[in-house]
Parts: C-alpha cells; structure tokens; sequence
C-alpha cells in the first residue's frame, strides 16, 4: 500500500521476468498440444496463464491473453497428430470454457483491485484536501495581520492628511508601514506559492536549518494560539541536502503539527513543548522532532508509519504514511521511538551533500 | 448625569494585540481622530498596569499567547473592573463571537475590518463607560450622603421611603409628630434631595446596589 515507489528498477526487472515466464508458458503448452497426441489435453493450462497475467494486465491485456489462449488452442487442435478429432474438439470445448470461466474471474480481480487504487487515490485526496484545508487557515490568519495593519494605517494616513493643516510627518510614517507591511503580506504568499502544488517535484540543494525555520513560520500562529512552544536546536553549519524543498516542507508541517496535536489533552500549567534539532551524522543529516505529549502505545512504533493507523479521532492515518515514502524517496529513513521523559520523537535522516546550498 | 458625563476626564482606548504592526497601527489611527491609545501586547500586561481614573474602552485580539481575550473578559467581568470591550479576530469564528457577545463586548470585528466599524464600536464603547462612571460616581455619592445620616434618621427614611404619613411613623417609633418633621427635613438635606419621590429613587438606587 502506500505511494508508489519511486525506485522502480527492481520493480520493471521483476515485471519483465514475469511477462518472460508468461510466453515460455504458453509456448509450452501450446507445443505440448500441437507435438503431442493427446488431442489437446494441455490446452486446459491456458486458464492457468490467463489467472497469472492478472499480476501483470489491465482488463483489455488479460482479454486480448484469453484470445490467444483460444485461438492456440483452435490451432493446437487443428495441427495436433490426433487420429480422433471428435476427441480434440470435445478437448478444445473443455480447454475453452475452462479459459472463459478463468477470464472472468481473471475480470472480477481487475475490477476489485481497480476499484482498491480508486479508493486510494480518494483518500490521498482527501488527506491532500485536509492538510490544505490546515494550511489556508494558517495563512489566512498570517495574511490577515499585515492586511489590518495596512487598512488600518491608510485610513489613518488619510485622516492625518485631511487635517488642517495637514500632518504630512504622521502620514508619512503610516506610507512607511503600509510599504513594510504589504512586504510582510508578500512574503507570505511567497512561501504559499512555493508550498502549492503544481510544480513538478525538482531536487535542489537545501538549508535544512533554512527549511526548518520556514517551516516552524508556518505553524507557529498554530503553537502561539496553543500555547505551545517550539525550541530549536540547530547547528551553526547548516546541513546541506539535495531534495524537493516543497517535498520537505511538507514533512516538516506534517511532523510539527502532529507534535502539536500530541499535546492537546495537557493542562495549562504544564505547558506543551516541542524541540526540533538538526544534526550531521556521518554523511546523514539527521532531524528530530520531540514532543512531551501523550506518547504512543510501545507496540506501535512501526504501525504509525501504516496507511489508515492513527491515533487521532479526526485522523485518517496517512500523514506519515506519505511522510516515510517522501523521506524514503529522497534516500533517506525514518522513525519514531519514545521521548523521554514522555512524548514522542519522530526522526528522519537524509543523505548530506558535500556541495553548499 | 449628563452633566457628569460632559464633566468626565478625556477618554483612553487600551489596544491590547500580540502583533507590533497591528498595535502601532491602530495608536495612530485612533490618534488620527483625537484619540488617546495605551497599548500591550499581552492581557497580563494590561492588568499588570495601573489603571487610570478615565473614561476607557478596551481593543482586545480575542487569541493570543498566554491568557486568551475570552479568559479575560470573564476574569475583568467578574472583578470591578469591567471595561466595556471591542473584539478583533483573525478567524471568522462564529462561535467564538457569540460567546463574547453573549459576555457583553460592544462589538465582534473580523481583520481586516473597515475602520470606520472599528471608531463606531469605541465611540459606543467609551460613551457606555462613561455612563458606568457616572452611575458609578453617584453611587458613591448616595452611599456618602446615607452614611451621614444617624440611625433614627435612617430609620425614619426607610418609613418615609414606604410611604408611611408622619403621624404613623411617629407613632411606630414613639417620638412627636414635630420631632419626625424636622427630621425629615434633615434627611431630605443630609441627602440633598429635592422632594419625596426623589428620595425614593435614591432609595432605589443603593438597595439596587446592596442587593
């Protein structure tokens, strides 16, 4: 389950010997039936074939399979040595049915796994659709703060203006804001542009201790309202790592918001802390999320990292599903172990560059 | 108590937000109109400082670090201290607003909002304050005025509050006639009433107090 492997050079070796094994099969057999004289008693093993190329095809590719079959089999039964053709054409009728009850079960499978991949496909957008949903709210609270104080010192700009005489010095100062405020407003969309989907996945060279501090931007209205705080402990040279900054930014978000999440149920005396450290490790880079929030049960350490398992009641359980296969396709691990003295800490480490970003 | 209100210090407006800009900014709008502004980024800055004897209206960002707008306004509503209060929020939330409204703020405003909103909800803001300051005022006046009094002369006012002629209360308490109307004069003094119903309404206002 889960997102598609990005390494798929195993992948197409393995599919190549299958579809290999797949024609040494039915050459087999259909030699079998043609050489021999046992008027096309083979030809029932076609049915095996067609059951095995679903691994392989789609609907039409399993179908346009059972036709060969059947016509290897018509032809097997027209070229075999049989003395008997009454018995090659009962044979054949066999062999025939046979292969049409296995395309059809061979057609159910498709359908059900079809069906599977739609639902899939359905609940990567949903989760895409909810931490969208996070996102925009986040920015919208963002953006509205520069855009009050813009609002607010043009109105009063003007007024300082209409005065008599007009105030030309306190005006000036409210021009002076709206210019640094519209620059704040900017940048925010800025870096919403650059998390927005829609720009192919390209690796470049990252400041992880860059990437974490705009990420931290991000969800920091999120911790504020909280009263959660986020201590960072980043190192003075910055690691350096080649990979999809939208891609990592997203890891990033998805990890300090669960970390958030994790410190829902504390009261308001022990207040909720995240730490987030960035280390080199040999030639890894090595990010560590820890939270003091609820932990999680012992055995689950591996299970978090399962599509659907979550321990959140709103929760569908593939935030870090897509988090490791992200992290993974960029070459990198991930895990998670307990905090002490309670929470959880989530790792993932990625190959360091030796180039400066 | 209008002529209170005229009498009353210039207003102040306490602009609490943790955002710089959007405290800066409001200052010099409300300056733009005249209007004096306080600011702090936290309401524990704002209940740390000392208050002043003036007519106030509070901006409060309804969502901030440490103690949230909401919590205060139940903490201020329970104290003596209840400034009338403007809300500002990032987030259009509906249930969030109606919990405030419901608590007694003067307005609900959403950022951005349109300045003009913003100066209405002070100006009624501020005029509603300077009510709670007269009203205020003369209580404390009434309550100065009936601490003066002895008493016999307290006893005598709350006959005289019920409506009980001089003879009666004479009789009840076992003095003159006479003696009951030169008190009477004297209380209608001590509480610089002008004539009976307005001792009453007196009356009314410190039992609505004690009560």
């Amino acid at each position: 389950m889960g997102l598609p492997a990005r390494n798929r050079d195993p992948q197409m070796f393995d599919q190549r010997l299958k579809i290999l094994f797949l024609c040494a099969l039915v050459a087999g057999v259909f030699i079998l039936d043609t050489e021999t004289s046992y008027d096309v008693a083979a030809s029932g093993c076609y049915s095996v074939t067609v059951l095995f190329g679903v691994s392989l095809f789609r609907a039409r590719g399993v179908m346009i399979l059972a036709c060969i079959c059947a016509g290897l089999t018509a032809l097997s039964a027209i070229l075999t040595h049989s003395h008997e053709h009454g018995v090659a054409l009962v044979n054949m009728l066999i062999s025939v049915l046979a292969l049409a009850t296995a395309t059809f079960l061979a057609l159910r499978i498709v359908a059900v796994e079809a069906e599977a991949r739609d639902a899939q496909a359905h609940v990567g957008r949903l989760t895409r659709m909810n931490s969208l949903g996070a996102l925009t709210a986040s920015i919208a609270h963002e953006i509205n703060q520069p855009l009050t104080a813009i609002l607010a010192s043009g109105n009063a700009g003007v007024r300082w203006l209409a005065q008599a005489p007009p105030r030309m010095d306190r005006a000036q100062a409210n021009f002076d804001r709206i210019v640094t405020e519209a620059g704040r407003a900017g940048d925010i969309i800025d870096r919403l542009r650059r998390l927005a989907r829609g720009d192919p996945p390209s690796k470049t060279l990252i400041d992880l201790n860059a990437a974490i501090q705009e990420a931290a931007g991000l969800v920091k209205a999120d911790y504020d309202r909280s009263g959660a705080s986020l201590e960072f402990r980043l190192p003075a040279a910055a690691p350096v790592v080649l990979a999809d900054p939208v891609q990592i930014q997203q890891v990033l978000h998805n990890l300090l918001s669960n970390a958030l999440e994790a410190g829902d149920g504390h009261s308001k005396r022990r207040k909720h802390r995240v730490t987030l450290s960035c280390e080199t490790v040999a030639d890894e880079a090595v990010v560590t999320v820890a939270d003091l929030g609820v932990g999680l049960p012992s055995d689950a350490t591996e299970k978090v990292f399962d599509a659907f398992w979550t321990t959140k009641g709103s929760g569908i359980g593939m935030g870090l599903t897509i988090c490791r296969s992200i992290v993974e396709n960029h070459g990198g691990t991930m895990s998670i172990a307990a905090n002490r003295p309670r929470g959880a800490r989530v790792m993932f480490s990625l190959p360091a560059s030796t180039r400066t970003a | 108590m209008i002529a209170a209100a005229a009498q009353d210090a210039e207003p102040v407006v306490y602009v609490i937000d943790d955002d710089d800009s959007i405290r800066f900014s409001l200052e010099d709008l409300l300056g733009s109109v005249g209007l004096e502004a306080r600011t702090f980024a936290s309401a524990e800055a704002f209940a740390a400082s000392p208050r002043e004897d003036r007519p106030a209206c509070v901006i409060l960002d309804i969502r901030m670090p440490g103690m949230s707008g909401l919590d205060w306004q139940r903490e201020m509503a329970a104290g003596k201290d209840h400034l009338p209060i403007v809300f500002i929020t990032a987030h259009g939330d509906v249930h969030m607003s109606v919990k405030a409204m419901k608590a007694g703020a003067i307005e609900f405003l959403t950022k951005p909002f349109r300045d003009q909103d913003l100066l209405d909800a002070i100006r009624e803001g501020l005029k509603l304050n300077v009510e709670q300051r007269a009203a205020h005022a003369e209580l404390t006046r009434l309550r100065a005025c009936y601490g003066a009094l002895d008493k016999r002369e307290k006893q005598i006012m709350r006959e005289v509050v019920d409506g009980s002629p001089s003879r009666e209360i004479a009789t009840a308490l076992g003095l003159s006639e006479i003696t009951i109307k030169v008190r009477r004069r004297q209380i209608m003094q001590k509480m610089q009433a002008g004539s009976i119903p307005a001792l009453v309404r007196m009356a009314v206002k410190l039992q609505a107090a004690e009560g």
